[in-house]
């Protein structure tokens, strides 16, 4: 491509976007808790982090973010850590695969749910970047990918060894920060070295960028790549050279929340540590909040983590990882570790995951709950009356223990048993009913073969639960007068179901409310399978699930239930890593126990094509899909529906199309600009007699710009017209914001507005002050002024948060 | 002067490894990334010259450091390898288009390594009575008093041969190492937990230092951290 067509395609692209605003990694919608999301890089195969940053935090008492890649069918949950105005969690590189992970984000408080990006819209999209095998002709010899050098030991060693014929390694050029050192730079065929201090230059002490651009013969950029590396004082290498290292850091915050006449001062303060002495490792964890309050789930976190290549164990608050149908996701206080001997794995955990909260009495009274209402039975002798109608239910205290022996190291195969009793403990509160108790048997398996290329893995699993043990085990009698009422027959064999009631209550107690109450239908029975081959730049992956209507465990309370079916994946890569195919299909059913009166089936099939050009070009992301949800009722012809017309709510028939399309585009022009620009459109057709008919289209413009090295802004604009049910719902976000790095970088100034209008009119303005006292040492003033129009009735407001918090590292 | 035979032929046979292939002398292949204390390092005739940090090394180029003192070499593949104390060693590596097959003659000492080849480089390393073909990543390499060899893999495979007498052969796999000797025989065991912690501790060149200042000087003492 020649160069004025090169400039014209840049000043086209740029000026479509009109220098606007953030990376694709930032979402914009409207929510009444969440400002915005930020992700770290997205690129395949690698963690990414989540920042979830919120408008107010007051009321909220957890934030779960659900992801899910494109092999998936199930969001899988992370409850984020909530600090301050913001939330963080990290996807695990294993599920960041391409073209692009979906997610959403529920914030639960006080008031109930807040969905975001909302129910009725589809989940939000992270494009993961694919990695370029030109990544590999560029060897940064000295100093390594995101490692530490000293400052006395600093210089840049770039090996082209190799590089395509294609590119004149005369023509490379290096960027430190954006600063190009390229005349500085020794020549020396393969290897490139940039000596600063040669030339009277000092590099700072602080995290810094290595940028190398590579030109093929005709001087067209063929490839960039980007190191980051740190430079530090030698004195804190040699630190981390002892046999005994260590690193911490203490954050607090202090802050004033004014949101709709409502004044709330919060105060937190989290210390993080980490340490290694020889070939082990440990780390430890301390939040502490106001948010603290005996009426709610803890919030504040206590961690201490010890391990080794053969021993994890982990004290406090903990998010253990079992296999997925049994636990996973759930909060532990307690302690959870593992043995990890290659042929033989232990994995247990023990502890408490929801502490005891006294339900409220309205008042005590003596007639009986007839209706299944809010009156339970209490101590009389204790209170003077034998119930109290509650106006809100306690929370008992629930344990939890769960062990699992494996045998095999994991590479090529695995095979594991594990076992989970959760239980209330009925004694824990005096105002609450039906206390519960919960035993999971599961197992797993995982063979691998040629590297894992082909790899198949199961995981089966079967729980019983009783849902009150407030009665305790059935007596003798209690027993006798149970089977009396089911078979008078059965009584010749009381005693084989009393020996069976005493075995089995050594695990679970045994009374009237033990279920499945069908076992036979396999109600409590859960299962997953699925086959992978990696072959000739393919991904295949066919997998099947099936999930009783009943299917419950205590440690995993995120499973979607009375489900069965498959889904494949396949995922081509072309023309070197360039351009990725990719396509889902899914089959899914429920009434799997014939408990619904249809069956609701549930296809999904999603194609996209990704294309990330080895030119100077946008990378572009299209995909088109369709779901399609009937349960083969109709009001005209199902004989349900014309014998009983008040059933027709029953209907399910809807179809909802889905496109996207995302171009992103990184460039130089005089500046250096990062720009996307994204289109969702889905159409959700609702043949029921709700008619529930939903379009949703959303159009996101972003672009940031480094200006100078000490400046950059950043714009963004959305467009958003939803039509519920011929209800609009439009509106228009717009979002400007800048940083500035001024007094030698020790003060960083960050400020935006984001006006929103239409249908949803709010003002939102930002601004924050970071002061580096010392390097380790840093003080930040932040604010926020939030203007609410008034709407549905509720009068306008405005909103003023103002916070001081500091950082130390040491 | 048997001794000074065994080293001719031993670098007679690592050049003809590279038979065939015409190295570019005046074409650097690696790089000095860390020198601490008495490193120097020779080229072609010249004399010993002290080693800096940055400096290129080209095929036949020697290193060797001194008491408590350790260099850190990296070939344009991003291959490392540390010279340890009081070792000397002479690079030869042949590149051809977008690759690079290297033998290093480690004549005494001990040379810790970590590779990074594509399948169609060699990295050799070559001693007195052993030439080490490295199909791993990891481990180090030496050369005892009397001569004999000793390889500790960490990480991956290495295939070995005896050059002298009986020159046996064996491959050495993750968590062994062999012992060649000069009568050319080969024994190959498990690591011990010596060797196991001396592999761990040849990997690391973290240096400390003391500075002395006075009103005439300042003087830099720089050492390695013993584990």
């Amino acid at each position: 491509m020649n160069y004025s067509l090169r400039t014209f395609l840049n000043l086209s692209f740029f000026l479509c976007l009109f220098l606007v605003a953030g990376s694709q990694d930032i979402q914009a919608q409207v929510s009444n808790t969440i400002s915005k999301i930020n992700f770290g890089p997205a690129k395949e195969g690698e963690d990414v982090s989540v920042e979830v940053e919120l408008l107010q935090n007051q009321q909220i008492n957890r934030i779960n973010f659900y992801y899910r890649n494109s092999a998936k069918s199930e969001f899988t949950e992370i409850e984020m850590e909530l600090m301050g105005m913001a939330a963080r969690c990290i996807i695990p590189g294993e599920d960041v695969t391409l073209p692009y992970v979906e997610y959403y984000v529920v914030v639960q408080t006080a008031q109930g749910e807040d969905v975001y990006p909302g129910l009725s819209v589809e989940p939000l999209k992270l494009i993961v970047q694919a990695g370029s095998p030109k990544d590999k002709e560029v060897i940064v010899m000295a100093p390594e990918k995101n490692s530490s050098v000293s400052l006395d030991e600093f210089f840049v060693s770039i090996s082209l060894l190799r590089a395509s014929d294609a590119v004149d390694k005369s023509k490379t050029k290096i960027f430190i920060d954006g600063a190009d050192v390229t005349e500085m730079a020794v020549f020396a065929d393969d290897i490139i070295i940039y000596v600063p201090e040669n030339f009277g230059k000092k590099i700072s002490l602080a995290g810094h960028n290595l940028r190398i651009e590579l030109y093929d013969t005709q001087g067209n950029l063929y490839h960039t790549v980007e190191s980051a590396f740190s430079v530090v004082q030698r004195e804190v290498l040699e630190l981390a050279a002892g046999a005994f290292k260590y690193r911490g850091e203490v954050n607090a915050e202090s802050r004033r929340e004014d949101v709709r006449s409502v004044d709330t001062w919060y105060n937190n303060m989290r210390i993080t540590s980490d340490g290694s002495f020889k070939n082990w490792n440990f780390s430890g964890n301390v939040y502490v909040t106001s948010e603290e309050k005996k009426h709610l789930q803890p919030n504040n976190r206590y961690s201490l983590n010890i391990r080794s290549s053969w021993l994890d164990l982990n004290f406090g608050d903990h998010n253990p990882r079992f296999p997925s149908l049994i636990m996973s996701g759930k909060r532990v206080r307690g302690v959870t570790g593992g043995l990890y001997l290659g042929y033989f794995n232990l994995d247990f955990t023990t502890g408490q995951v929801s502490r005891p909260i006294e339900g409220t009495v309205q008042n005590y009274i003596t007639i009986r709950d007839t209706i299944g209402g809010s009156i339970v039975e209490i101590d009389s002798a204790k209170y003077g009356f034998p119930r109290a109608s509650l106006s809100s239910f306690g929370t008992y205290e629930r344990d939890v223990f769960a062990i699992r022996p494996s045998f095999g190291k994991g590479q090529n195969f695995q095979w594991g048993l594990t076992y989970l009793h959760s239980s209330d403990d009925p004694k824990s509160i005096a105002f609450s009913a039906k206390p519960k108790e919960n035993i999971v048997l599961g197992t797993d398996l995982m063979i691998g073969f040629d590297d894992q290329k082909v790899l198949f893995t199961a995981q089966g699993a079967f729980n019983l639960i009783n849902n009150d043990i407030s009665g305790g085990n059935f007596t003798d009698a209690q027993l006798e007068s149970f089977i009396k009422g089911i078979d008078s027959t059965m009584l010749k064999d009381l005693d084989t179901y009393k020996s069976a009631r005493d075995l089995a209550s050594k695990f679970i107690t045994v009374n009237q409310f033990i279920g499945p109450l069908n076992p036979q239908e396999l109600p409590t029975v859960a299962g997953d399978a699925a086959l992978q081959l990696s072959y000739f730049n393919n991904f295949l992956k066919v997998s099947y699930q099936y999930r009783g209507n009943e299917y419950t465990s205590f440690g995993s309370s995120f499973l979607r239930n009375d489900v069965a079916g498959f889904t494949i994946y396949d995922r081509l890569r072309l023309f070197e890593n360039t351009l990725f195919l990719s396509g889902t299909f899914e089959s899914l059913s429920d009434n799997l126990q014939e408990t619904k009166f249809a069956t609701t089936n549930f296809t999904t099939w999603n194609t996209s094509i990704s294309y990330y050009p080895r030119t100077n070009l946008p990378n572009v992301i299209a995909s088109i899909g369709q779901s399609i949800t009937e349960n083969g009722l109709d009001t005209l012809t199902s004989a349900l529906i014309i014998n009983d017309p008040t059933k027709k709510s029953l209907v399910i028939n809807d179809v909802t199309d889905k496109y996207y399309l995302q171009l992103g585009y990184d460039f130089f022009f005089k500046y250096k600009h990062q720009t996307s620009v994204s289109f969702n459109y889905t159409d959700r057709q609702d043949d029921s007699p709700g008619d529930y008919d939903v379009t949703s289209l959303n159009l996101n413009l972003s672009a940031s710009t480094a200006w100078a090295e000490k400046f950059s802004s950043n714009f963004s604009f959305i467009l958003s017209q939803t039509d519920l049910k011929g209800t609009p719902f439009n509106y228009v976000t717009l979002s400007l914001g800048g940083r500035y790095y001024m007094m030698n970088d020790k003060l960083v100034l960050n400020s935006s507005i984001n006006p929103s209008f239409g249908d949803f009119k709010r003002v939102y303005a930002d601004f924050y002050a970071q002061y580096f006292w010392l390097r380790n040492l840093s003080l930040m003033f932040q604010t926020r002024f939030i203007a609410n129009s008034a709407s549905g009735g509720i009068p306008a407001s405005n909103d003023l948060i103002v916070g001081l918090s500091t950082r130390y590292t040491f | 002067m048997k001794k000074l035979l065994l080293v001719f032929t031993i670098i007679v046979s690592a050049n003809l490894v590279f038979a065939g292939s015409v190295p570019v002398k005046d074409s650097p292949v690696a790089i000095l990334m860390k020198t601490v204390k008495d490193v120097s390092f020779k080229r072609g005739d010249a004399n010993w010259t002290p080693a800096k940090v940055g400096s290129t090394l080209n095929t036949s180029d020697e290193v060797k450091t001194g008491d408590q003192s350790i260099a850190l070499i990296k070939f344009t593949d991003n291959s490392v390898i540390r010279v340890r104390e009081n070792s000397s060693l002479k690079i030869y590596a042949d590149k051809q288009k977008q690759s690079i097959s290297k033998n290093t003659y480690v004549e005494k000492g001990t040379v810790g390594f970590n590779v990074s080849k594509q399948e169609n480089e060699e990295f050799k390393f070559t001693t007195p009575t052993m030439v080490a073909s490295i199909r791993g990543t990891e481990g180090f390499i030496g050369v005892l008093s009397d001569t004999s060899s000793i390889l500790v893999v960490t990480q991956g495979l290495v295939n070995v041969l005896a050059s002298l007498g009986l020159q046996q052969t064996g491959s050495v796999g993750a968590g062994q190492f062999a012992v060649a000797t000069s009568n050319g025989s080969i024994t190959i065991s498990n690591l011990t937990p010596q060797l196991q912690n001396q592999a761990n501790s040849i990997k690391k060149t973290v240096t400390k230092s003391i500075t002395i200042r006075t009103n005439l000087f300042n003087m830099k003492i720089e050492y390695l951290v013993e584990e």
